[in-house]
């Protein structure tokens, strides 16, 4: 009796663990590892190429020594380190070399915080109505009022936007008004020392409704194209600058020293790409340019571009920018009252007196510039005036004390996304695990109407055309090889042993077939193009699509998975035993026939052996819905099942060997109910793999090495010799073209697969994509028709190309999935992303390390995008690589965390 | 305060046996010692290698990572493993095809962890500390790895 239980298990394993660790060979000796590393190496990108063309020398000394073994011939020859070429440079830099027009006279200031990117905070939403150049204004009894076109002959009611806004606690430190953003007000709330509340930037989303604190700090100005504006916060003796990406919903921080005397005002410069901050230098008199790029918010330079004479300032006044008036910037100190200057140089400027200028008799208390500095608000002597360069000013309100226009908003902050299945994966149930699921890609071109077979050699075919031209319009052509397999017939010795291709179909192009059954669990593989080169999928042996060719379900000795390309997500579910203990083997899957339903047809084996079908709910649960028992048999005698395809109306055919090798076919139809009849088709007893037509008319299948195709209640035709098995394509048409070309030959590089297939150009037309490599060096190299293309190098190594239209308008984006050993985890979990749009590469991603934050690809509206994961203790955040924000996810515990980022596309 | 050693030839000289050892169960015995040559030549030459807290597990993934990438190249190992049947034979004991296919038929991580697990006697804790796994994820490997090994070993 064999023994089986645990103990006995952990045995046999520890033995063969041990038998196989005793044939290990002795390391090689360090020496021959040719590699001399350096005691230290500075993190730049050219001395990490360095450093692998050492590696790679030492890699191929090592071949050579390899193959000069083998062969007992002389050590090849160690091709130079020098010999091999080295990537352009890339300027990461995201500031434009146009600065030169300003002398730099000092260095970049320092920057003590860095830079930090996250969601725009509780997104403003709201139903005011305002437009730009209407004033907002504070009222002489503390209300907060829009009032829309003040220079119009009717300007009509103001509307009373918030009540109550000043307090006997707060002072007020000056109007500002960005917006509508979402038909939300952005405004200041004054400083409350009363309670010690410093100023903040508030919503005001509906008339008389209380402003919402937005957050700390006090409202900047707004990007000339209206999309981004600034908040900037005094953090001790630092000021804290965040620009608010309305258009994305993003919002950048940095806090710097970069400002001295306070800050200031902020410009933006005219192409938005830069911020002018306009200061004197702390109380040496000077005036001060600092340049900051408005991405990154970093310094660029800072440079003096006059010494004031002290005649303008008071000994303790810091001068402040109040803005561009006329294209001119105004300053302001409380002594020297408001001076013009020049832009960007700041020379003094003799500017026509604005009728806003403080006097003797015009006490200013207030003033606001509209944002196309052409207007100017302001409040003198408790009455407001509005006035236009060139113009006379114009009285239009005596109640306020604070006033200023509402800066033009040109975007709206995208709605947070409904819930976008499958971006937060859970993992509640140990049994599921999920995973990312991309679809291959390839050139086949394979459709309804084409057959596969296998050759009694092994190898698979593609027979275009084979099947009933008239009806599904495929011109037949002579077969073309897919897959060269191993001769089944041939005698193994060692190694994997030939395995037989057990199923197969087509999704965007690729083959996806299954090889049964060794090693144990045999595996499931891609091939992008005919003859060519395999990639695992996943563990199993038999795959099968549904009708779109998008949703794929597959099978493995312990588990039953579901692909569903289009939203970029997979989910297994681990199947170690049937409900009572016993061991179960699945057979054969395939779809309901309304496809909601997964049907696993399964062998049960316990004292009394059945055959079952599991019925497990299409969706990310995989829910087990219900077994039923087909069949019951002694060990021997249980019939051999296996799924022959679908009818027309999805009725599942199913094909069942007795132990006498006679055939039967069985059909469920909704439900998982059997019907007791189905077409009439009379089968020779001793066929295999029988395969359904599309169109539920017609059976494949194979006698002796010979296949035979047979119409319902007809006799059957010979369709080929040497074949053993036979399926009809089922999968749609290909929606894109293909122009191959073919590689140039490479005796020095690698060619990666799998090989990609994309439109890059957008010329409906699928370019190749090569992926190639010579050691440390890695780029892609399209070819066909966008031969023209730019040969894109890489200065990580590559890892993956993944073709996706990103934005579903038919063009290709290709995202470049590449990774070094700069994290502690030399693999998959450190990632670089490049997104090739076109012929440009756009932009490299930082590094992102899976672990504190992982990557995927999610589906999103039908479109498969890459996702980032940035992890806050046990809160998700997902976004897009423009730094759109999916949304967040708070999980209960660390353990839900498991596996979740084995997600790499 | 630990000191960390990372001089490349010592610590391929205290753990290079090991890791051949590792290999073996990973990927077979023929080209088991180029593999862990070309896993620390990489991690040797990698930029990270300054700052790697604990090298021993770092060359554990390497090896690992080595692995899965020579198991993608079918071709050229399929090569190998024909030239090896030609020039291994001299390497007693041979292990029996049931060990080599019960072992094939699990993944790399499957069998980094039992080569951890029986070889080592590791605990899943140290398990998941080495691989930069969750201990749920060493768990449920290794009992994936437990029930594919009980369809052939028994």
């Amino acid at each position: 009796m064999t023994d089986t239980s645990d103990d006995a298990l952990d045995r046999l394993v520890r033995e063969a663990v041990a038998t196989l660790v005793h044939t290990a060979p002795a390391p090689r000796p360090y020496g021959e590892l040719a590699i001399a590393p350096a005691p230290h190496r500075p993190g730049r990108w050219w001395v990490a190429v360095a450093a692998a063309v050492i590696a790679l020398a030492g890699v191929v000394g090592m071949a050579a020594a390899i193959q000069s073994r083998d062969r007992g011939s002389a050590p090849a020859t160690i091709p130079a380190a020098t010999s091999l070429p080295a990537p352009e440079a890339t300027d990461h830099a995201t500031t434009p070399a146009t600065a030169s027009t300003v002398p730099t006279t000092r260095p970049p200031l320092p920057d003590p915080t860095g830079m930090t990117t996250g969601p725009f905070p509780d997104v403003p939403r709201g139903s005011i109505d305002a437009a730009p150049g209407d004033l907002l204004g504070l009222t002489t009894d503390g209300n907060v009022s829009l009032y829309r076109d003040p220079l119009a002959a009717d300007p009509g009611e103001p509307v009373i936007l918030a009540d109550g806004f000043l307090t006997p606690g707060r002072i007020f430190v000056g109007l500002a008004a960005v917006g509508p953003v979402n038909g939300s007000l952005l405004t200041n709330l004054p400083v409350d020392f009363e309670t010690d509340q410093p100023s903040q930037v508030t919503t005001l989303s509906q008339p008389g409704a209380q402003p919402v604190p937005l957050v700390n700090g006090s409202l900047g100005d707004v990007s000339h194209d209206g999309t981004r504006f600034l908040v900037h916060e005094h953090v001790g003796v630092r000021n804290e600058l965040a620009a608010y990406d309305i258009a994305n919903g993003t919002v950048t921080r940095r806090g710097t020293a970069a400002f001295p005397g306070g800050g200031g005002t902020l410009l933006w410069s005219d192409d938005d790409r830069e911020l002018y901050s306009y200061v004197a230098d702390n109380g040496e008199r000077q005036a001060v340019l600092t340049r900051i790029d408005s991405t990154t918010l970093e310094v660029v330079d800072s440079t003096v571009v006059e010494e004031w004479d002290l005649g303008h300032f008071g000994p303790t006044d810091h001068p402040f920018l109040l803005g561009v008036w006329d294209g001119y910037l105004m300053f302001a100190t409380g002594n020297a009252g408001i001076r013009a200057y020049t832009m960007p140089g700041m020379i003094p400027a003799d500017l026509e007196v604005p009728a806003w200028l403080p006097t003797v008799t015009n006490v200013v208390t207030s003033l606001d510039i509209a944002a196309d500095g052409r207007t100017a608000a302001w409040v003198g002597n408790g009455t407001t005036y509005v006035q236009t360069v060139g113009s006379e000013p114009v009285a239009v309100r005596d109640n306020l004390v604070e006033v200023a226009f509402v800066d033009p908003v040109t975007a709206d902050t995208p709605a947070p996304p409904a819930e976008i299945p499958g971006l937060f994966p859970v993992d509640s149930d140990p049994a599921l695990s999920t995973f990312t699921a991309v679809a291959p890609s390839g050139s086949i071109d394979a459709a309804a109407g084409d057959m596969i077979s296998v050759a009694a050699d092994g190898d698979v075919w593609l027979h275009p055309g084979a099947f009933d031209p008239p009806r599904y319009g495929r011109s037949p052509a002579a077969p073309i090889r897919l897959v060269a397999m191993s001769d089944p017939r041939l005698p193994v010795t060692e190694g994997e042993g030939p395995n037989h291709v057990s199923s197969a179909g087509f999704v965007n192009g690729a083959l996806v077939y299954g090889s049964c059954c060794e090693p144990v669990s045999g595996s499931l593989y891609a091939v992008s193009e005919t003859d060519g080169p395999g990639t695992d999928i996943a563990v199993g042996y038999d795959a099968a699509a549904d009708r779109s060719a998008r949703r794929w379900a597959m099978i493995d000795p312990s588990g039953i998975r579901l692909l569903d390309y289009d939203t970029g997500r997979g989910v297994r579910r681990f199947v170690e035993t049937a409900p009572d203990g016993s061991f179960q083997q699945f057979n054969a899957v395939t779809w309901s026939p309304d496809e909601s339903e997964l049907w696993v047809f399964a062998s049960v084996w316990n004292d009394e052996p059945t055959n079952v079908l599991i019925r497990y709910r299409a969706d990310a649960t995989l829910t087990e819905l219900e077994r039923r028992e087909l069949d019951r048999g002694q060990p021997g005698e249980l019939p051999g099942i296996d799924v022959a395809g679908r009818l027309a109306d999805g009725t599942v055919v199913v094909s069942q060997q007795s132990a006498d090798h006679t055939i039967a076919l069985r059909y469920f139809a909704a439900g998982a109910n059997e019907q007791p009849e189905g077409p009439a088709w009379v089968l020779p007893t001793d066929a295999t793999g029988v395969s359904v037509s599309p169109d539920g008319t017609t059976l494949a299948y194979a006698v002796d090495d010979t296949a035979y195709l047979q119409r319902e209640g007809q006799a059957p035709v010979e369709w080929g010799t040497d074949v053993t098995r036979v399926w009809f394509v089922t999968t749609p048409a290909l929606p894109i073209g293909t122009d191959d070309c073919v590689p140039p030959p490479s005796p020095e590089f690698d060619y990666l697969t799998p090989q990609h297939f994309a439109d890059l150009d957008g010329d409906g037309v699928s370019e190749r994509l090569l992926h190639a490599t010579d050691g440390p060096l890695y780029w892609i190299e399209p070819c066909g028709t966008a031969s023209d293309l730019p040969r894109i190098e890489l200065y990580r190594s590559g890892r993956d190309l993944i073709p996706i239209d990103v934005e579903g308008d038919g063009q290709t984006e290709l995202w470049v999935s590449s990774g070094d050993y700069n994290g502690s985890v030399p693999d998959l979990p450190c990632v670089v992303l490049a997104r090739l749009d076109g012929t440009t590469l756009v932009s490299y991603t930082e590094s992102r390390c899976i672990g504190d934050v992982g990557f995927g690809c999610v589906g999103i509206d039908g479109v498969v995008q890459p996702v980032f994961y940035e992890r806050d203790g046990l809160t998700l955040t997902a976004t897009l690589d423009d730094g759109t924000v999916l949304g967040t996810h708070t999980y209960t515990s660390e353990a839900e965390f498991a596996d979740l980022f084995d997600l790499a596309c | 305060m630990v000191q960390v050693t990372r001089d490349p030839a010592s610590v391929y000289a205290e753990h290079a046996a090991e890791l051949v050892r590792y290999a073996t169960v990973l990927a077979g015995p023929s080209g088991a010692d180029d593999l862990v040559a070309d896993a620390c030549v990489k991690a040797f030459a990698s930029t990270a290698w300054d700052t790697v807290d604990n090298p021993r597990a770092y060359l554990y993934r390497a090896v690992l990572n080595q692995a899965r990438q020579a198991a993608r190249s079918g071709a050229r190992r399929l090569a190998r493993e024909r030239r090896a049947a030609v020039t291994d034979h001299v390497d007693p004991p041979s292990p029996s095809a049931d060990v080599f296919t019960a072992l094939r038929g699990l993944t790399e991580r499957q069998r980094a962890i039992v080569f951890f697990t029986y070889w080592q006697d590791r605990s899943t804790a140290e398990i998941a500390d080495d691989l930069g796994l969750d201990q749920r994820t060493v768990q449920r490997e290794l009992l994936a790895a437990r029930t594919r090994l009980a369809e052939v070993l028994r």
